[in-house]
């Protein structure tokens, strides 16, 4: 028995705050949450010292970091990317791919397959966007297409690591995507999309059960001429069991929208993303090959100096929500940890604090900033 | 002189009630009771199995069969009223959109005038403006639109006491203030014509402003400036929980999913319907009393059908709307065509439901959701 006792700290748990318990790992799993703080014999003591102990964080729509985005295929890519947001609590990633032709897609997917089965249990399955997408929303940037079932059926046979799929609910065929999706247990969100709630209804009733980044790259309440109508926002307030992400770095939503969503849709349904390109955790020079900068905190293309994506890690998300947004803070935790496991399906095993599952184990000082990392029962930070 | 209303489906605070009564005296309600046998005494209006309902109390009426409230005469209010009563409005407070001040008294001296009179529909008179944001002055008059001044509004209050309602804009200079001195009143501050954001909204909401104009209209939601993105004023008023809203309830103004989010979000208690009616609403000339409008699919638009310009709605319209399309139970629509704009306008204790010692204001609406009859005060307004 290879034991691990933590104790002295405040342990969130599905049930609440334990002050004074411990949380004991064996090898790489929680063998137990206990509410006292006496040493057990033979255990390695990690003295918390008062700070939090709550899970690590899940993290799902995250294309990148540390000058890599998962897209470029290799090894290298991923393990930098993973080692970078891993530093900052992101203990279960879902690595994205955006619409970057088929070939890159396949790339990624075979490597992320490769790891996977080679025993990485960080990595939580492909998440891909796209290319079945609008092309109004996008402006042109990116190959889109109606979807495909060739195609699509193709690379689901090919890549058996995929865990979510991004699409347009109102693009031809995209009823059979979802169906044909959920099928085979991989997550149909909406995304990038014009979708007003009739579209949003018949995506949600086929399976598009999650709507990606809600808010951004999606119309809210708007004006065709003079008459007004419902936009792909309140399409998914208005659907109580769909659940939906934030990119809460306070660059692509304000404090007061993610208050909102955290009002609307709840703890429950409503998942932080970082949405993180490849200038997350990067401290080097700007990348002459990519098509981005980095602008005010976040991804801007170089072609028309739109917002492209994030730089944020998810200890900062949490962080946002606390501080800006006024969400209490295991409510914040939760929307990082909790929700987006059970989004994704792998809340059996990671999410929560709990006995048998894996010991992803985040430390915070009391002003949430991340002290110790455990992924997997071993100390990383 | 009592009326028994029997044969219907009774709207009570507490639910739909069957097999009952409705008993009135005078222009009272005497009872509600759980019975339809005769009283003694009492004439009996058969309802053949209809609703029965409180009356609809507008809160934001411009006009009506061919006359709008601007005109200011006796005459234009009285036309305009009597067009409402007939479609269930059985309790009004005429809306000025943005108006000169002398506009302004010519309607308090008539709105005095009727509310002085027995059994009177006119509760009190609400100023849409013109402390307004000109971004955001949609189909008000431009040449009206000014900052707050309270070398004008304060005066105005002090002379008359029949104006219950004031719509500013709050990001004006001088506009907490504004809501500070009317609420003191006892005016309704709320808030319109708008292009707050949050710490305005709330700024405003801590100052008085408790309501929020034609919710959705004249006023923006989530945007962009540059690439960065903030919440609207529709956002902001979702945040601020005690906030009642009202909303132009034709289904055209917002759509019915907005109509329903709105119910789902504000809730029925926070949230009163209005038809923001103008003076071409019921009426038989189909000319628009403003030049600058026109009138296309049920609906005032501005002639280059660049923007709406208010509605030709009235309140048995807007019940078999938001029933209809938004899929709102017929229950909570009349509630909200009631019960909630008599508490957002502090009547409750006299209108709003049905219950005893309540003013007799009553509708008959049929399964279709068609209005088939109105007492207003224990007159009947149009007979079933």
């Amino acid at each position: 028995m290879n034991l691990i006792q933590i104790y002295n700290g405040k342990i969130l748990t599905p049930q609440g705050w334990i002050n004074g318990g411990s949380v004991l790992v064996n090898g790489d799993r929680i063998l137990a949450i206990t509410s006292s703080n006496l040493p057990l014999e033979n255990a390695k003591l990690v003295d918390a010292t008062g700070r939090y102990v709550i899970p690590g964080y899940v993290a799902m729509n995250i294309y990148g970091a540390a000058g890599y985005q998962f897209h470029d295929g290799t090894v290298e890519a991923f393990n930098a990317i993973i080692g970078a947001h891993l530093g900052h609590g992101a203990t279960t990633i879902f690595p994205t791919v955006g619409t970057v032709g088929y070939d890159k897609v396949l790339a990624a997917g075979k490597l992320c397959t490769k790891l996977m089965d080679g025993g990485n249990r960080i990595i939580g399955g492909l998440h891909i966007v796209g290319p079945y997408v609008s092309a109004e929303i996008t402006k042109g940037r990116y190959d889109v297409k109606d979807p495909d079932p060739v195609m699509y059926e193709r690379i689901v046979r090919e890549l058996p690591c995929i865990r979510r799929w991004d699409a347009a609910p109102e693009l031809p065929g995209a009823s059979e995507f979802a169906r044909f999706l959920t099928e085979k247990g991989i997550l149909a969100a909406i995304s990038h999309t014009m979708a007003e709630y009739d579209d949003v209804k018949a995506g949600f009733d086929a399976g598009f059960t999650h709507a990606a980044q809600l808010y951004n790259s999606m119309p809210g309440f708007h004006k065709r001429r003079e008459y007004k109508y419902e936009g792909t926002v309140e399409s998914v307030l208005l659907i109580d069991e769909m659940t939906t992400e934030v990119i809460a770095d306070c660059v692509h939503l304000p404090p007061t929208i993610l208050r909102l969503v955290y009002k609307l849709k709840g703890v429950e349904r409503t998942a932080l993303v970082t949405a993180a390109l490849r200038y997350a955790a990067y401290d080097g020079n700007e990348l002459a090959f990519s098509q981005i900068y980095i602008d005010n905190g976040v991804c801007k293309f170089k072609s028309d100096d739109t917002v492209a994506g994030g730089i944020s890690t998810m200890d900062q998300l949490v962080k946002n929500m606390i501080i800006k947004a006024e969400v209490p803070f295991e409510d914040a935790v939760r929307m990082a940890s909790e929700t987006p496991a059970r989004i994704m399906n792998v809340i059996d095993r990671v999410g929560t604090l709990e006995k048998g599952k894996d010991a992803d184990i985040l430390l915070l000082d009391n002003q949430y900033n991340i002290t110790s990392v455990w992924s997997k029962g071993v100390r990383i930070v | 002189m009592l009326t028994q209303i029997i044969n219907g489906i009774i709207h009570t605070p507490s639910g739909w009630l069957k097999g009952g009564s409705l008993i009135i005296n005078d222009n009272k309600i005497l009872e509600v009771t759980n019975y339809d046998l005769s009283v003694v005494g009492a004439k009996v209006i058969d309802a053949k199995g209809m609703y029965i309902t409180p009356g609809a109390i507008e809160t934001h009426c411009h006009g009506g069969g061919g006359r709008d409230f601007m005109e200011g005469s006796e005459e234009a209010f009285r036309v305009a009223v009597a067009t409402h009563m007939e479609h269930g409005t059985t309790s009004i407070y005429p809306t000025l959109s943005s108006s000169s001040i002398p506009m302004i008294r010519a309607a308090v001296a008539t709105t005095e005038k009727l509310m002085a009179e027995k059994d009177s529909p006119v509760l009190g008179l609400h100023l849409e403006g013109h402390y307004f944001n000109m971004k955001m002055a949609g189909g008000q008059i431009p040449e009206y639109i000014k900052d707050p001044d309270p070398g004008e509004y304060i005066p105005l209050l002090e002379e008359t006491d029949c104006i219950k309602r004031w719509d500013a804009a709050p990001e004006l200079p001088g506009a907490t203030a504004f809501g500070r001195y009317i609420t003191r009143k006892g005016v309704l501050a709320s808030i319109g014509h708008t292009a707050a954001e949050y710490h305005d909204v709330l700024d405003a909401y801590e100052a008085g402003f408790t309501h929020a104009t034609h919710f959705y209209n004249a006023m923006p939601g989530f945007h962009r400036k540059n690439e960065h993105k903030y919440e609207g004023t529709v956002e902001s008023v979702y945040l601020i929980d005690d906030m009642t809203v009202e909303v132009i309830g034709d289904g055209i103004h917002v759509p019915a999913t907005i109509l329903k989010l709105i119910y789902k979000i504000k809730g029925v208690e926070k949230t009163a319907l209005i038809t923001d009616a103008l003076a071409c609403a019921a009426s038989d000339n189909p000319a628009a009393f403003d030049p600058r409008v026109i009138i296309e699919d049920g609906v005032c638009k501005l002639a280059d059908r660049s923007a709406l310009a208010g509605s030709i709605a009235t309140m048995d319209r807007v019940i078999k709307v938001v029933t209809t399309q938004a899929s709102i139970p017929l229950f909570d629509v009349i509630r909200m065509v009631s019960e909630t704009p008599a508490r957002i306008m502090g009547i409750q204790e006299r209108k709003g439901s049905l219950q005893k010692g309540k003013d007799a204001d009553i509708l008959f609406i049929d399964k279709n959701y068609d209005l088939r009859g109105v007492i207003a005060m224990g007159k009947i307004i149009k007979s079933i």
